[in-house]
């Protein structure tokens, strides 16, 4: 019990020396709750789901599964009422994707993603931050305004405490120094809010992508894995569905999980769209008194 | 030529001057719909009749501009407004006590229902409103609810609609000369606080909320930047407006330093008493309740992120009626200002969703698009794609779909893509494998990755 507290009254003092460096652990025994993701695979290990009030990271390839991963998540976590909220710093997510994340629906999902069902649906929005400053802004957006814009964003949205996940995407390029990560903790610990920060490592990620961070409660780094399944069509395959390998990390403590998917080939459901109608009034509206 | 629709918020303001103007005719004027003004015409037999009444009127209307104004008079709001519309005339006068046979004759789609209550009617072969009299007041309370028994009393000539005196327009501005030049953000702001705390005064005495702001530096009387804000939730609350203000200066700083400054609360409307307490612990309220006080969060989070990255910073994915993958679905801007939601085309999500269970609705992986597409050199073996090189690199094709052929649009601009999705790996000994979408413009037989699946 003695060295238990030595330990804590260690690390409050690094931390106080090393801000944002050594927060990992802190929360043990406080009110801190798990987010379940559905994923068997994942809620069942080491990582057991996702902190509140902590910092999770999830990494791979810029082409690695994790985002089709997260979108299963968040179409659990808006079945069990919760909202969350989608940091998209360089606008790449396409809204057809997403568009019915918020019924539960997630196109390719884990193989054991847990059924759910709940009275209140959350909400699933985004903030596109490169795109409002394309369209807010004269001239070229400078990384640095983007990096800058899209940080304010994620603190707002934490401290708004309106979501119970926030997912800050940053792309290639992992700007969050340890400053930025210490501010962010600071904002967590004062609301119900789980951040996921996702990033993409690997050749087609930026300079700075090799950047590690330390704040980060859970870790979970993923990549396709060799083995994949198709659905087919009339004469090929129509759809390729891979695994995607996990490597998570908690507590100083690693877990290897293969994730398996189930898939079904787009319906392409929708109408041939009209064609719009542009044939001028003939008639003006008259003024009556 | 293109019809534009009309801006309701000038039509709005042109409207309220004109009713200004007409208090010469009458003394009680109120503005009805946009284009509708109803007056008083009560007690004319001695100043000239209604006839006179009528073409001072509409001279005067004239000469504002308004040439295609036609005068209804009767002896309900609702009688005089179907005269003003069926008119032949520059005005029709419907005589004292015949309103009620004077509709009697007029279609029924003149009644204020619904397009289904309209086609109802159509359909039980009710061609007049006097045919619609005839029916059973019980019937239509029944058929039509509260909107079929109102159209009735209208029709009946029964408005209690009367036109008022109008309202006094109070304008909320200040103007603050500085007497020398500032530039620090937070002696603007402190400037700002104390406009601020005017203006916020007068709108509490006066019941009434800020939905727009307009604040002009001035440099030396020389006017250098007028800025209008507009609020996604009409407020009186001084630290909201200073939150607010605060904002839109950090956003973009002032490009020069100012001597005066002017503060306009440029539109207002009556004030909402809904609660604004962000402060309630959670487990003494109940849904509902959460809901408001979210929306009152909520609301206070869109300014912010508005103020500071634009309109329509906080978005939701909406599906579109499309089927090319890029176009099947929309970001639609979230906004509590209900009026000016974009319309989107509803694909008929509801039906799919009931009868598939939501099965193949989505696509399958995740895909983040290129800001552009970027141009691939593709080897071919047959009509299959075997290597690709893009982004400098070169990848070997592991596996690649059949290609979801696509073309249509060809009324703005024509589409006429195959789509892939290809399994590849990048050379070297220890690459992961990535799962790309590959397309071919047949139009001008261009191959390009337009993203990658995460």
């Amino acid at each position: 019990m003695a060295s238990k507290a030595n330990v804590t009254a260690l690390r409050q003092h690094l931390e106080q020396l090393f801000p944002g460096k050594w927060l990992v652990g802190q929360e043990q025994g406080s009110s801190q709750k798990l987010l379940r993701t559905g994923i068997g695979d994942i809620d069942a290990g080491i990582v057991r789901g996702l902190p509140r009030r902590a910092i999770s990271e999830w990494s791979g390839a810029a082409s690695s599964g994790k985002t089709t991963l997260l979108r299963s998540a968040i179409a659990y976590w808006c079945l069990s009422g919760l909202s969350v909220a989608y940091i998209d710093t360089f606008s790449r997510l396409v809204a057809a994707d997403w568009a019915f994340v918020e019924q539960g629906i997630c196109g390719a999902m884990p193989a054991n993603l847990a059924p759910r069902k709940s009275r209140h649906r959350g909400r699933f929005m985004a903030v596109r931050v490169s795109q409002r400053l394309d369209a807010t802004r004269k001239g070229e957006i400078t990384r640095v305004a983007l990096r800058k814009e899209a940080c304010w964003v994620a603190e707002q949205l934490i401290k708004s405490a309106l979501f119970d996940v926030v997912v800050f995407d940053l792309g290639g390029s992992s700007f969050v120094n340890d400053r930025v990560y210490a501010r962010l903790h600071r904002s967590l610990e004062r609301s119900r809010t789980a951040l996921i920060l996702l990033k993409d490592t690997g050749a087609r990620s930026g300079p700075e992508g090799s950047n590690s961070s330390w704040g980060a409660h859970t870790r979970a780094s993923f990549q396709w894995s060799d083995s994949f399944s198709t659905r087919e069509g009339i004469d090929n395959s129509v759809m390729i569905v891979p695994s995607v390998k996990a490597d998570l990390a908690r507590d100083g403590l690693g877990q290897r999980v293969e994730i398996g998917f189930s898939a079904n080939v787009s319906n392409s459901l929708f109408t041939y769209p009209q064609i719009p109608d542009r044939r001028t009034s003939k008639t003006r509206p008259r003024t009556k008194g | 030529m293109l019809y534009r629709d009309y801006e309701p918020a000038l039509c709005i303001e042109a409207q309220r001057k004109l009713v200004a103007d007409l208090v010469v005719s009458s003394p009680r004027v109120s503005g009805g719909d946009i284009g509708e003004i109803f007056l008083d015409a009560e007690g004319l037999a001695y100043t000239g009749g209604e006839g006179k009444f009528c073409r001072d009127l509409l001279r005067l209307v004239s000469a504002r501009g308004y040439t295609e104004s036609v005068v209804g008079v009767a002896d309900s709001a609702f009688a005089a407004a179907l005269a003003s519309q069926v008119a032949r005339h520059r005005w029709l006068m419907i005589p004292r006590g015949e309103d009620r046979r004077f509709m009697a004759g007029l279609p029924p789609g003149l009644l204020p229902l619904c397009d289904e209550s309209k086609e109802t009617l159509r359909l039980l072969g009710i061609k007049t409103i006097g045919a619609y009299l005839d029916l059973n007041l019980d019937q239509i309370r029944h058929k039509f609810g509260v909107e079929g028994e109102r159209a009735y009393n209208l029709a009946c000539g029964l408005d209690q609609f009367r036109p008022m005196l109008p309202l006094i327009e109070k304008s909320f501005q200040c103007i603050l000369d500085l007497g020398g030049p500032m530039e620090s953000l937070t002696d603007t702001i402190f400037v700002m606080k104390s406009l601020i705390e005017r203006l916020v005064a007068e709108l509490v005495v006066a019941g009434l909320c800020a939905e727009e702001m307009t604040v002009s530096f001035f440099s030396d009387d020389l006017l250098f930047e007028e800025r209008p804000i507009r609020l996604v939730k009409p407020s009186n609350h001084g630290k909201f407006l200073l939150e607010v203000l605060r904002l839109s200066l950090e956003a973009t700083p002032l490009a020069r330093e100012f001597t005066a400054v002017k503060l306009v609360i440029s539109r207002t409307t009556p004030e909402s008493f809904e609660q604004i307490d962000l402060a309630v612990p959670d487990h003494d309220l109940d849904f509902d309740q959460h809901q408001i006080i979210n929306r009152s969060a909520f609301a206070y989070l869109l300014q912010r992120m508005e103020t500071r990255l634009g309109e329509g910073a906080i978005v939701h994915p909406v599906p579109e009626d499309q089927y090319f993958p890029e176009m099947a679905g929309k970001w639609q801007p979230l906004n509590l200002r209900q009026s000016i939601n974009e319309p989107v085309e509803d694909p008929g999500s509801d039906y799919a969703l009931r009868i598939l269970d939501g099965k193949g609705l989505a696509s399958g992986l995740v895909l983040k698009r290129f800001p552009r597409p970027e141009p691939a050199l593709v080897e071919l073996y047959g009509s299959n794609p075997v290597s690709i090189t893009f982004d400098n690199r070169w990848y070997r094709v592991m596996k690649v779909t059949s290609a979801e052929r696509l073309s249509g649009l060809w009324w703005e601009e024509p589409v006429r893509k195959s789509y892939y999705m290809a399994m590849v790996k990048p050379a070297g000994p220890e690459s992961n494998v990535e799962m790309i979408m590959l397309t071919l413009n047949h139009l001008n037989r261009m191959w390009s990755v337009e993203g990658i699946y995460d």
